[in-house]
Order: C-alpha cells, then sequence, then structure tokens
C-alpha cells in the first residue's frame, strides 16, 4: 500500500453513503479508483476518509426508457461497452469507452469517476456535454440535476458540492437521425493522452435541416466549450451541409488560452482545435446524413 | 513472418540453429519465475528513500527528530553520516571527472531532482514513508544546468564545485585526413547542429534488492537485480572499506535491464549501510516513479558544427563534428561513453576521415547508464541523418546515397578508420531485402498518389550495427591507468551426482534465453535433449564461477558466454570419452554419446550411462579405471582474442562482432496535425550464425519497438530548473505493444570469422528505427517544407511545426563548394 493512513467506509445505499460523507470531515468518494489513487499515492489528495461506492448496485444500472438512457455513476467503462442498450441507442458512448486507456483500467474505471475528475484529458466531459447529457446529483436535500455545462465548471473542478455524489447521467435519445462525434489528438502513442479533444452533435429534423447542433473541444479552457457560433453557423443548414471550414472559421480561436505543458504546446492546442472541429463536425454529418446512428 | 536465410549447416548440428521452446517460459508465464522482490528473509526491515525535490540546491539542514520517534522507524541515514562511513565511489575518468565526488546519499547538495536525500529503514515500507513525510529539510535552490552546450559556458553553475568545472572528459579523435578530404571534395554539407534526446527502456521489473550482513565473515549478501555485479562490486568494495570479495551477489530472474540496472551500485551501497547498522536484512523495491526519477536515463547527445565533404556522385568522404554528451549529474558509467561510440565510427560507411571533439559534461540531471544501444546508437544517428541530409540537400537518392558509401560484403572483414574490424556482413543484400519486404516501389507510387490528401507518405532508411564482445581495453583510451582489457566469460559444465548435465554461467540474464540457448549448445556436444540439460542462471559470486566482466550486457551472450559454454561442455565431452573408454575398454575414438549415454560406435550394447559414469567419479571412485584422471566437472573461460589498443592513436579493434540491422520504415504523416503513423516496417538483421532464430526475433521485435517509442513518444524532459516533467507513465509515454506496427523481418547468416560458433552478439540493436523513422519524415519534409529532422524525438507537435515552418530547421545547413577548409 502506498497511501497515508485512511479510513475506509462502504455504504449499503446511496443515503447511506451521502450520510457517511456528510458526517466524516475530509471525505472523499471513491469509485473505481483510477484517478483517484494515483493522486493519494503522490500524498497530493487530502481526504482522511474514503466511502466507497462501487459496491452500490443502484449507481452501477444501464436502464433504457423512451426518452433517455441512464448510466449509474460507478457503471465501468467495460460496462459501458458492453451494454446492448448502449450500443443499440448512443453507440458513441462505448466507441469512446473503448479508447480510455487499458482493459485492466476499463474494468475499473468509471464514467461518474472520469467526469468528477475533469481533468482536460478525461474523455467523458466533452461527449457528455455535446450530448446534452442530465448530470444528476444525490445530496442530502436528495437529487438535484442540472447540465453537463453547469455540472463542468473548471479545471478539475466541478459543480459537485461537498456531501454531494454524482448518481447517474441522463443521456437524451434521438427521436431523428443524429450524428455523435467523438474526435482526440493523442500526444504519444494510441490513445494515450488526448491533449485536445473536439466533440460534435448534430441531428436532422423533418424539413431536413440541422439542429441541435453542439461542438465542443476540451484541452483548450478551464471547462468543455461549446463553440456556439460554429453551431448557430450550422444550425439550419441542411443535411448536405459542407462547408466545414466556413462554419469553423465562425469561431474565434484567439479567444483561447490554452495550457502549455510538457504534452503540448498551448499554441498547438490552438491551431488543433479548428482542425479537430472540422473533423469531428464532418464525422457528425456523415452519420446525419446516412441516418447511421437513426 | 520471419525469412531466415541460413547458408550451410551441417547435419550433426541437432539443436543449435532450432526455435526450440524456451526452457524458461513454462515457468515464466505461470507467475512462477522468481524475482527480486519475491526474496523474503526473516526479519527483514525495508527502505524507503526521501529523493529531492530540487535539480539543484544546497540542503542546509535536515531534521530528521520527529521522524525518529515515528511509528516502525528503525533508523535514518542521511549524507552527513554517510560522508563518515563512505569513500566517494571510484571514478573511471581522469581529472577533472575523476574529482567529481559521489555519494550514496545526497552530501551538502542535491544535485538532480531525484536523488536520494535521505534513508529511512522501517518495519514495513509504508511506515518509513510515512515517517520521511515528518523530516524537514531546509533547501537553498541553487540555479540548475540542464543542457549540455550550457554547461560549457563560461559562468555556467557547476554541478560538482570541487571539479572546479562541468566537464567530465574531453577528447579529441581524429583518423585519416579530414582536412585533405575537404579540400578535394567537390561540396561540403555543414550542419550546425543535431540533438540526440534523452530518453529510457523501462524495464518491466524497477530496481529491487534484499541486503543481509553477517557479522560472522564481514560478507554481505545482495539478491538483486544488478546485471553486471563485478562492475558494482569494484565500485562498492573500496567506497565501503572492505575487500570486495566480502560482497556477495546473487542474481535470479530479471524482468528486463537494457542496461539500465548496471550502475544500481549507488542503491546497493545505501541498503549494505543500512543492513550492517540495523543488524536487519533489507529490502529496497523501487516504485516507478523512482525509477524514472533516479534510475538510469540513456545519453543525451548534441552535435554541432558537422562537416560533410562529399563527391557529385554522393560518395562521403569523412566526417568532421564536436559531440556533447550530457552524463546528468554523476559520471557513474561514463565516461566510458565517451568511447564506445567509437566502435562504429564510419557506422556503415566507407569513408575514412573523422574527427570528432568529444565532450561529456554533468548536468542537474538523472545521471546516465548503459541504454540499449548505448552510445553508438547516437553516433550512428548522426552518421544517419547526414546522410539523408547530404542525399536531400544533393538531390540524390537516399537509397541510393547508401549504397553508394555501403562498405562491400567483397571488403570484409573491413579494417574502420580507427582500427575495428568489422567481421562479416552484406549490408547492400540486407537494405535489399528491407526494400523487398515493404514493396518499396509501391509506396514510391503511393507515395505521389497521396499528393494532395492531406496525408503524406515517407519513407526512410536505418542502417546500424550491433557492436558486440567489448574490448574493455578502450576503457584506456579515457583513461590510461585504468587496468582493463579485453574479456570473457566462464562457465562451469558437469556432471551432477546422478548423472545429470548441470550448467552455470556468471552472466544474469533479463529475458535473452541464456538457459535455453546454452542447453542447445550443451546438447550438441553432449547428445543430449535439451530438455536433459540444466541450467541454473545467475550470477552468484560465492557458489558459482565468474569473471570481472561477468554479466549481461553489451550483447555478447551469444559469443563470451556460449563460447565458455561450449569449451565447457568440450572438456566435459572429453572427460566422459577418457572414461567411456576406460570403463568400456574402447579406444576414446570409438566413443560416442547419445541420450544420456556413452557407447562403443558399432557396438551399441557395450554402453555406460551418465549417471554410472557420475557414480564411478563421485560415490564409486575405487573402480576408477587406471590411470585417469577426470572430475565430470569441467569449467572453461572463454577469452575473445583482442589486444590493448593504442591509446595515443585511439586505434584497435574495440568489439569482436558487429552485426547488422537494415530498417525501412513507412509513415504517413497527417499534414495538419503533425501526427507520424506507421504504415509499413522491415527489420532485417545479420546476426551471425543464428543459435535460436526466435529468440534473435523476438529480440529483433523488442528493441524495434524500444526505438520506435523513442523516436515518435518518449521523452525524458526537463525544465529549466532541473524537474523532470516526465517522471511517470502520465508524462513518459512509453512505447505499449498497441503502438508497435506488425513488423516484418528477415535474416541473414554472415558467419563471424572471430566468434567461437560464427554468432555474433545482437540483443541492443543499434536503434535503427530512431534512425529509419527520421529518415522517413526528413523524405516527408523532402515533399513539403525542405524541413531539416535535426532532433531524434519527433512527437506530432515537433512535426506540425516543422511542417508549418521550415527556415528554422534549415538555418545553419548549407551546401559549399569545396576548397574552404574547415
Amino acid at each position: 500500500m502506498l497511501l497515508k493512513e485512511i479510513s475506509y467506509v462502504r455504504p449499503h445505499s446511496i443515503d447511506e453513503a451521502v450520510a457517511l460523507l456528510n458526517s466524516y470531515p475530509e471525505a472523499g468518494i471513491l469509485a473505481g479508483g483510477q484517478s483517484l489513487i494515483n493522486v493519494l499515492k503522490m500524498r497530493i489528495g487530502a481526504y482522511s476518509t474514503l466511502v466507497d461506492i462501487s459496491a452500490l448496485e443502484e449507481l452501477k444500472q444501464i436502464r433504457d426508457s423512451a426518452e433517455f438512457i441512464s448510466i449509474g455513476a460507478a457503471t465501468t467503462y467495460d460496462d459501458i461497452i458492453h451494454s446492448p442498450v448502449v450500443m443499440v441507442s448512443r453507440p458513441i458512448l462505448a466507441e469512446t469507452a473503448f479508447r480510455i486507456a487499458d482493459q485492466q483500467v476499463r474494468n475499473r474505471g468509471t464514467i461518474g469517476g472520469n467526469c468528477c475528475y475533469n481533468d482536460p484529458t478525461c474523455h467523458f466531459p466533452p461527449l457528455l456535454t455535446a450530448m446534452g447529457a442530465t448530470m444528476q446529483v444525490y445530496g442530502s436535500d436528495g437529487m438535484r440535476e442540472m447540465s453537463a455545462e453547469e455540472f463542468f465548471v473548471g479545471y478539475y473542478q466541478t459543480a459537485l458540492a461537498s456531501g454531494q455524489i454524482l448518481a447517474g447521467i441522463r443521456i437524451p435519445k434521438p427521436k431523428r437521425p443524429y450524428g455523435d462525434a467523438f474526435v482526440p489528438l493523442s500526444v504519444g502513442g494510441t490513445d494515450v493522452l488526448n491533449a485536445v479533444t473536439v466533440t460534435a452533435h448534430v441531428e436532422l429534423d423533418e424539413p431536413g435541416t440541422l439542429t441541435a447542433v453542439r461542438v465542443v473541444a476540451t484541452g483548450v479552457a478551464p471547462q468543455p466549450l461549446r463553440m456556439t457560433s460554429v453551431e448557430d453557423f450550422v444550425h439550419g443548414q441542411t443535411g448536405q451541409f459542407s462547408d466545414l471550414a466556413g462554419a469553423v472559421a465562425t469561431f474565434d480561436m484567439s479567444s483561447l488560452e490554452p495550457p502549455s505543458d510538457v504534452h503540448a504546446s498551448g499554441l498547438y492546442r490552438r491551431r488543433m482545435v479548428p482542425v479537430l472541429a472540422r473533423r469531428a463536425l464532418k464525422m457528425a454529418l456523415e452519420q446525419v446524413r446516412r441516418g447511421y446512428r437513426e | 513472418m520471419s525469412t531466415v536465410f541460413t547458408d550451410n549447416k551441417t547435419d550433426t548440428i541437432r539443436w543449435t540453429g532450432k526455435s526450440i521452446p524456451r526452457k524458461e517460459d513454462d515457468r515464466l508465464l505461470k507467475g512462477q519465475g522468481r524475482f527480486a522482490d519475491d526474496i523474503r528473509r526473516h526479519n527483514e526491515a525495508h527502505v524507503y528513500l526521501l529523493r529531492s525535490p530540487y535539480g539543484h540546491a544546497r540542503i542546509r539542514s535536515i531534521d530528521v527528530s520527529v521522524a525518529n520517534e515515528a511509528p516502525g522507524v528503525i533508523y535514518i541515514l542521511t549524507g552527513e553520516e554517510v560522508a563518515v562511513l563512505q569513500k566517494p565511489f571510484m571514478e573511471i575518468a581522469p581529472p577533472p571527472g575523476g574529482l567529481m565526488e559521489d555519494y550514496c546519499l545526497a552530501v551538502g547538495k542535491v544535485h538532480f531532482m531525484g536523488e536520494p536525500v535521505v534513508a529511512i529503514l522501517a518495519e514495513t515500507e509504508e511506515l518509513g514513508r510515512d515517517a520521511a513525510d515528518l523530516i524537514e529539510i531546509d533547501y537553498e535552490p541553487l540555479p540548475a544546468v540542464v543542457d549540455g552546450q550550457a554547461a560549457l559556458q563560461a559562468g555556467a553553475p557547476l554541478v560538482h564545485e570541487e571539479a572546479g568545472t562541468n566537464v567530465v572528459w574531453h577528447g579529441v579523435y581524429d583518423w585519416g585526413d579530414i582536412e585533405g578530404s575537404i579540400a578535394k571534395a567537390d561540396k561540403v554539407v555543414k550542419i550546425d547542429r543535431l540533438h540526440f534526446h534523452r530518453f529510457t527502456s523501462t524495464p518491466i521489473e524497477c530496481n529491487a534488492a534484499v541486503v543481509e550482513y553477517y557479522p560472522g565473515s564481514g560478507e554481505y549478501t545482495f539478491w538483486c537485480n544488478n546485471t553486471m555485479p563485478q562492475f558494482a562490486a569494484m565500485f562498492m568494495g573500496p567506497a565501503l572499506g572492505i575487500p570486495t570479495d566480502r560482497l556477495h551477489f546473487v542474481t535470479q530472474d530479471i524482468g528486463g535491464s537494457f542496461g539500465n540496472k548496471i550502475t544500481t551500485y549507488v542503491y546497493l551501497t545505501i541498503c549494505a549501510i543500512l543492513a550492517k547498522k540495523s543488524g536487519r536484512p533489507v529490502k529496497w523495491t523501487e516504485y516507478r516513479t523512482d525509477h524514472i526519477l533516479g534510475g538510469s536515463h540513456g545519453n543525451e547527445r548534441t552535435f554541432s558544427d558537422i562537416v560533410v565533404p562529399v563527391m557529385a556522385d554522393g560518395t562521403i568522404l569523412g566526417i568532421s563534428a564536436a559531440a556533447i554528451d550530457d552524463a546528468g549529474a554523476f559520471p557513474r558509467y561514463e565516461p566510458l561513453g565517451s568511447v564506445i561510440w567509437s566502435q562504429v565510427v564510419p557506422n556503415v560507411y566507407r569513408f575514412r576521415d573523422v574527427r570528432i571533439d568529444f565532450t561529456q559534461v554533468v548536468t542537474n540531471k538523472c545521471p546516465v547508464g548503459p541504454n540499449r544501444g548505448y552510445s553508438r546508437l547516437q553516433h550512428m544517428w548522426m552518421v544517419e541523418r547526414v546522410v539523408d541530409i547530404v542525399a536531400q540537400e544533393l538531390h540524390l537518392d537516399p537509397v541510393a546515397v547508401r549504397k553508394q558509401n555501403y562498405i562491400l560484403p567483397e571488403q570484409m572483414p573491413y579494417e574502420t578508420p580507427n582500427g575495428c574490424v568489422y567481421d562479416s556482413g552484406d549490408y547492400p543484400r540486407c537494405l535489399d531485402m528491407a526494400l523487398e519486404l515493404i514493396d518499396y516501389p509501391k509506396w514510391r507510387e503511393r507515395q505521389q498518389t497521396a499528393r494532395g490528401t492531406g496525408k503524406i507518405i515517407g519513407i526512410g532508411i536505418g542502417s546500424t550495427l550491433d557492436s558486440g564482445t567489448n574490448n574493455f581495453g578502450q576503457a584506456r583510451i579515457i583513461n590510461p591507468q585504468l587496468p582493463f582489457s579485453g574479456n570473457g566469460e566462464v562457465s562451469n559444465v558437469k556432471l551432477d551426482l546422478y548423472g545429470e548435465v548441470v550448467v552455470t554461467i556468471g552472466t544474469t540474464p533479463q529475458g535473452q534465453g541464456h538457459e535455453t540457448t546454452a542447453a542447445q549448445v550443451v546438447s550438441d556436444i553432449l547428445g543430449l535433449h535439451p530438455d536433459q540439460v540444466r541450467v541454473l542462471i545467475g550470477h552468484d559470486n560465492a557458489r558459482n564461477v565468474y569473471t570481472g566482466f561477468s554479466g549481461t550486457y553489451a550483447s555478447q551472450f551469444a559469443v563470451t558466454g556460449l563460447g565458455a559454454v561450449q569449451g565447457a561442455a568440450e572438456k566435459l565431452r572429453r572427460e566422459i570419452v577418457q572414461l567411456a573408454a576406460g570403463v568400456l575398454q574402447a579406444d576414446e575414438s570409438e566413443i560416442a554419446l547419445r541420450d544420456g549415454s556413452a557407447f562403443v560406435q558399432g557396438q551399441e550394447e557395450r554402453a555406460i550411462p551418465f549417471i554410472g559414469l557420475a557414480n564411478i567419479v563421485f560415490a564409486n571412485n575405487a573402480t576408477m579405471p587406471p590411470g585417469l584422471d577426470v572430475s565430470l566437472n569441467c569449467t572453461y573461460t572463454y577469452r575473445p582474442p583482442f589486444k590493448v589498443p593504442d591509446v595515443e592513436k585511439k586505434f584497435g579493434n574495440l568489439t569482436l562482432t558487429y552485426s547488422t540491422q537494415i530498417h525501412a520504415s513507412v509513415v504517413e504523416v497527417d499534414e495538419e496535425t503533425g501526427q507520424t503513423t506507421i504504415l509499413d516496417y522491415a527489420a532485417v538483421d545479420d546476426s551471425g550464425r543464428l543459435i535460436h532464430p526466435q529468440i534473435v526475433e523476438g529480440q529483433v521485435h523488442g528493441a524495434a519497438g524500444l526505438g520506435i517509442g523513442a523516436a515518435l513518444y518518449e521523452a525524458l524532459e526537463y525544465d529549466e530548473e532541473g524537474q523532470l516533467l516526465t517522471s511517470n507513465f502520465y508524462g513518459y509515454k512509453a512505447v505499449t505493444a498497441i503502438d508497435v506496427p506488425m513488423m516484418k523481418t528477415a535474416a541473414i547468416e554472415s558467419p563471424s570469422p572471430f566468434s567461437p560458433n560464427g554468432a555474433k552478439g545482437m540483443g541492443e540493436g543499434g536503434g535503427a528505427p530512431l534512425h529509419a523513422i527520421c529518415s522517413a519524415l526528413q523524405d516527408v519534409m523532402r515533399q513539403k517544407s525542405g524541413a531539416i529532422i535535426k532532433d531524434s524525438y519527433n512527437p506530432s507537435e515537433r512535426v506540425y511545426w516543422l511542417l508549418q515552418n521550415a527556415e528554422k530547421s534549415r538555418q545553419g545547413v548549407s551546401v559549399e563548394e569545396s576548397g574552404h577548409g574547415l
């Protein structure tokens, strides 16, 4: 064991988990541990108690309904990859989960953990933002819902308050042809570390025009960034829309102040945003046109 | 798929040359291997090392008083006490490098981030780590020097004030007549700077040891994974003030080393001091982050003022350059790298006129140590860059320029400008095979069709040598006082009490399959199946045979290790034959061996099994046939035919064998992102006679994988304060299996005329992927910006900027008419 001495509690229900979180000072939530344990190993995390939610079955369900897929926050990447519900309704979730690290990590890491860690290289924050997901936050005053955009507030920061748990994520099931795209730029080998990622979502309405357009960049701003000018440009165009460069050119790249680190310079990151945005839009539009994800 | 082209092979050899199942795999694949961290001793205590968070800082004070009272703490060792208990480690270099003081813990100041500052011995590793949190160290940060060229500037911070300079070693290598070459050349190509980056090889098993001190004999036992134990002993004995025979090293299974585990003597010394102090066996196992921070890095080298005289047809006449090698904070194995590169001065080329002004410096970075391809790959990378840059700047075909300049098979054995004798090889044939494997014309076509698609295809060649079996006499070129020369390994082959054949060797295999290949050699000599031969691996200098060179490093086992095994097995065979002839009352010439029995040829009923022979010698020796003196216990030391090099002229044969690797790579670069994808890859090797083709191919794959990682993903990067920015796998993007493309391999066998079995060492490879990928990227740039690939490390971002703006990389690169002189 590499950690400092730490208390560990394993609640039997989400209510008990919330109660424990509120009764221990400096309590943190342990789910898959794929980021948290690394942080504790480096002794930079300051938790004195870990509340282990990984055994809570109610947080590990993938539920299907007419309007939504609901994914429990403690659902592992591997469970998402192998979920028939996900594969039928929003396969991008499985495709993206499959790109995370290796099988050992995917066996343990959870979608909720990925969201709550909210590292700019994390896969799900930009994807869920583009998908218009709803985050279900559970606290002592019950369940509260917020949009993904409200949830991801800054580098490693979420809207989750102390004593609250991310219980689940609700992802809409579009009723019309749609496209989802996840386009990362991995620095290092295959799917190693995504310095910049752009995700996109589009839908095609009855008259044949593009709607519900969302284009989200991450790795270049404190939170997953909606490229609203691009979205507005594409919105209302026909399904045959192809002026990707024109759409992306509406976004003021100079407004971005991406970080520079050992993985990539800020300038390179900024330069990659339009490239990836074009590719993500292209991919989403191709899907919409062939109704692939209808 | 591997294609092996075999020359002539005799029918009497049954096992050597075949890819039999590896003897070690059964236990390793079942998780039954026994590694250093698997060793447990009664009452063991655990070492935790508190390391420097600074690249360079004075230690004002260390307060361990609170930590001393922490639960489970047995002993806390600091540099202050080390300075009393330990003499500075010996240095290989003469002054100024020889003046640099190296202790097992930081004394007075820290020289690199990750340097051990305090060692805590505790009941458990966790308690040690908890106690470390209670230690207060007052550091005064000092300006750091993190670049080799900067280390030479006047006023640069000194890593070691006691030396008065950051220079470890400086020497000018000058062979032939470079001035004359420049005067008679048609063109002179000049390149201001090429930079070979810092990376390491990431063995799966980190460093580990269990160390026990016996007061009764004054002996220390090190169950460890050091891969060159007698080199470690040479440093540790004098440092601890004890005879080196009190240092008993034991190795077992080792999970990779690539040279990185040679310099662990520093850590073993900490453990030795703590074991004696505490009277307890002490156990130390490195964390991965510790390994990356403070293990052993590969040499970083900057080449400057490169001048290349060339004829119009692309014939390269020579190279003149300055090389600055960055050794990190302490020399340790260095400055041997300052001469080892000269094993392959012209790489695979015929040019004769070479001048290299070589300086090795210290910086505030982790000390370097041997790393797969050690010191030669840096130099050969520079030569391969020169070839590609010459081709591009003179508008010549890089394949044609290579063929124009390759040493030819009919010139073998070939003496290089500095007296190294390339034993055998056929470089043009290997290149043709590599090009055929990738279907070179097809890719040249696709390169054209890809134009305008946003993807640029590049084809590159890496031609290299893996020089194996060092002549340690080359160390005298660094320091004439050193009492080293030649090389050697020793093996014992015996019949055991019940007739089993048992082999021991002084080596420290770490994945190379010594048990298997040694058994193959012995089986052929004694007429056995390899399953009937037991090979006890590992170095054990109290119980087993060894020489001062024993270990596993520098691409030599096939020559020195198997040479020793062969010699010992042949000796044993003679004794078996003598004894059997006496017992069977036959002439020695009539005796044959098969399946563990000796018999009279043609009369197979006249036979005696090995157990019968062993019984006579070990348990029934009153029945020994008269006049015989056999022990059935045979030791042989293989000594390669070396002479001491001429130290003044820096001239002599520095290694015995020179195996060839010619790699061809096809890459695709995404013009918009700079991302490089390998589309096709071929590796053609000539390692002389192959003992076990599959093991050789495994080494080829491994070396290629590490090289590809180094070329595209892996770099040990420091900031200007000496902070390592890539100290874990989040930052240090070690290559994984999915990053390594499907590889096409082939081999030819040009037997070495100098080795006892025609084999050549080949475990390191010559870093060919670095050369081949840089070459392919140069081919990409040639089609676009004309940028020059000046760095060995080319992640996506660097490629992107080279495509965007060639100007910066082209600065300092010129082609001049000759006659200008240097």
